[in-house]
């Protein structure tokens, strides 16, 4: 293992994350090692809410993360108005933006990136910045979203969202032959997005820290708060976004359109 | 060096393997896959049922509190309503008590007022009566006094005195003369 005295001693920039090494079939990269301990943190501070919650024991901490936890749960009721479907799709939502949250924030420590290296290769890097935890996390978001579609519509109604005989509504067929791409695109940007944000910000941090030189201690942390920041808008767009293609999924055919309005119109209030 | 990763990637889409140079690694995807869905269920199962509960709770305290202050709201206005209508009901017996207590202080002084006029008026009566009597007694001790100095006149006239018998005989008809 090396550390390096700055951070900007070799720049050192690849999109694939690297192997450190192996358990069995699993693969441990240096993405993953910093995800599974942002995971790690997130449940070390949800037991402890819990702990304290189920000991009527109360402080600011527990009650910030209950007041944040509530008003969470409570707007996904505010963006899908079945409460039943809204109480099930909850915990793959709030999943999603703890843990983007979590390992987006790690991900923003000293030490993260080219500062320690192991055999030559970063040991640490945001879980974020690795495209199959992004793309993973938008496969499971839309394959959810075409679950609850069946569930709402039935698996033929559902295909008939995308499949309409060209014969009898032409411009509906080519929607249906528009929504399948729309799907894929969809996926595809969800994760690009997170994607790119988390690891702009890698290289943001990187970037500042060697134009900043001796004066990084001072300049770094700036950027660090703002790198908070949008590590709060990625969580919560993944997550808004995720609940939006549910509730645009199981609307009716018909009101897709004025639905679809009126949800960018309440997320935009 | 911005540069050398752009080259990489231009270098790996012109062969192809643009998965590769992105990071994409099919057995990395699947695992990744598997294991947040087990993290979702490790926290569908023993985190938010536990903070959900709590939500809940609160809620249904909120609920109950806010049903509750409407039901006290509500009692305290049946209780202002029938306050107030004992209220009403008291004035008006006040007033019904007042109104009997005049008229029965009224009739009380009427009655005395009578009582005392009957009384007076005896009194003046008794009075009278017993005027009546000191006059009569009076008039008889006069009438007896007046006989009396008559009958010495008379000795004093007569020069003889006639019998007791027959010098009240006269008196008693020369009395009788005069007060007729």
């Amino acid at each position: 293992m090396n550390i390096a005295l700055f951070a900007a001693e070799n720049i050192h920039i690849s999109l694939p994350t690297v192997k450190l090494f192996e358990i069995g079939p699993l693969v441990i990269t240096n993405s993953i090692a910093l995800g599974l301990a942002g995971i790690i943190v997130m449940i070390a501070v949800f037991r402890y809410v819990i702990y304290k919650v189920q000991r009527n024991e109360y402080n600011r901490f527990v009650g910030i993360v209950q007041w944040a936890f509530e008003g969470m749960y409570k707007h996904i009721g505010g963006i899908i108005t079945d409460a039943k479907m809204a109480r099930s799709i909850a915990p793959l939502a709030l999943t999603i933006f703890f843990t983007v949250l979590f390992t987006y924030w790690l991900s923003i420590l000293p030490g993260v990136g080219d500062s320690i290296t192991w055999n030559g290769a970063p040991l640490l890097r945001g879980l974020p910045t690795d495209l199959n935890f992004t793309l993973a996390l938008a496969i499971i978001s839309m394959v959810a979203v075409q679950f609850y579609a069946i569930k709402a519509h039935g698996f033929f109604g559902n295909l008939s969202r995308y499949f309409i005989n060209p014969f009898k509504d032409p411009i509906g067929a080519f929607e249906g032959l528009l929504e399948i791409i729309g799907e894929f695109s969809r996926m595809i940007a969800l994760s690009l997005r997170l994607f790119g944000n988390a690891f702009a910000g890698e290289v943001l941090l990187l970037i500042a820290g060697v134009l900043t030189s001796y004066f990084a201690a001072i300049s770094l942390p700036f950027f660090m708060a703002f790198e908070l920041f949008i590590g709060f808008i990625q969580a919560y767009v993944f997550y808004v976004l995720t609940l939006i293609f549910a509730a645009l999924a199981t609307a009716g055919h018909g009101d897709s359109h004025s639905h679809s309005t009126e949800v960018t119109s309440q997320e935009a209030a | 060096m911005l540069t050398h990763t752009y080259l990489l990637a231009t270098q790996a889409a012109d062969d192809g393997n643009v998965l590769h140079t992105l990071g994409i690694d099919v057995q990395l995807l699947i695992f990744q896959i598997i294991g947040f869905i087990i993290l979702v269920w490790i926290m569908a199962k023993f985190v938010y049922p536990v903070l959900i509960r709590t939500i809940d709770e609160r809620q249904k305290r909120i609920e109950t509190g806010l049903r509750e202050a409407a039901e006290a709201r509500k009692a305290l206005e049946n209780a202002e309503l029938h306050a107030d209508n004992l209220l009403v009901d008291a004035r008006k017996e006040a007033e019904t008590l007042l109104h009997r207590s005049q008229e029965e202080a009224a009739e009380a002084i009427l009655r005395a007022e009578t009582k005392a006029k009957q009384r007076a008026d005896q009194i003046v009566r008794d009075a009278r009566a017993s005027l009546d009597i000191d006059v009569r007694k009076a008039r008889i001790m006069l009438k007896k006094e007046m006989i009396n100095l008559v009958a010495a006149a008379t000795e004093q006239v007569v020069g003889e005195k006639v019998d007791a018998k027959k010098d009240n005989e006269l008196i008693a008809k020369a009395v009788a003369k005069e007060t007729k």
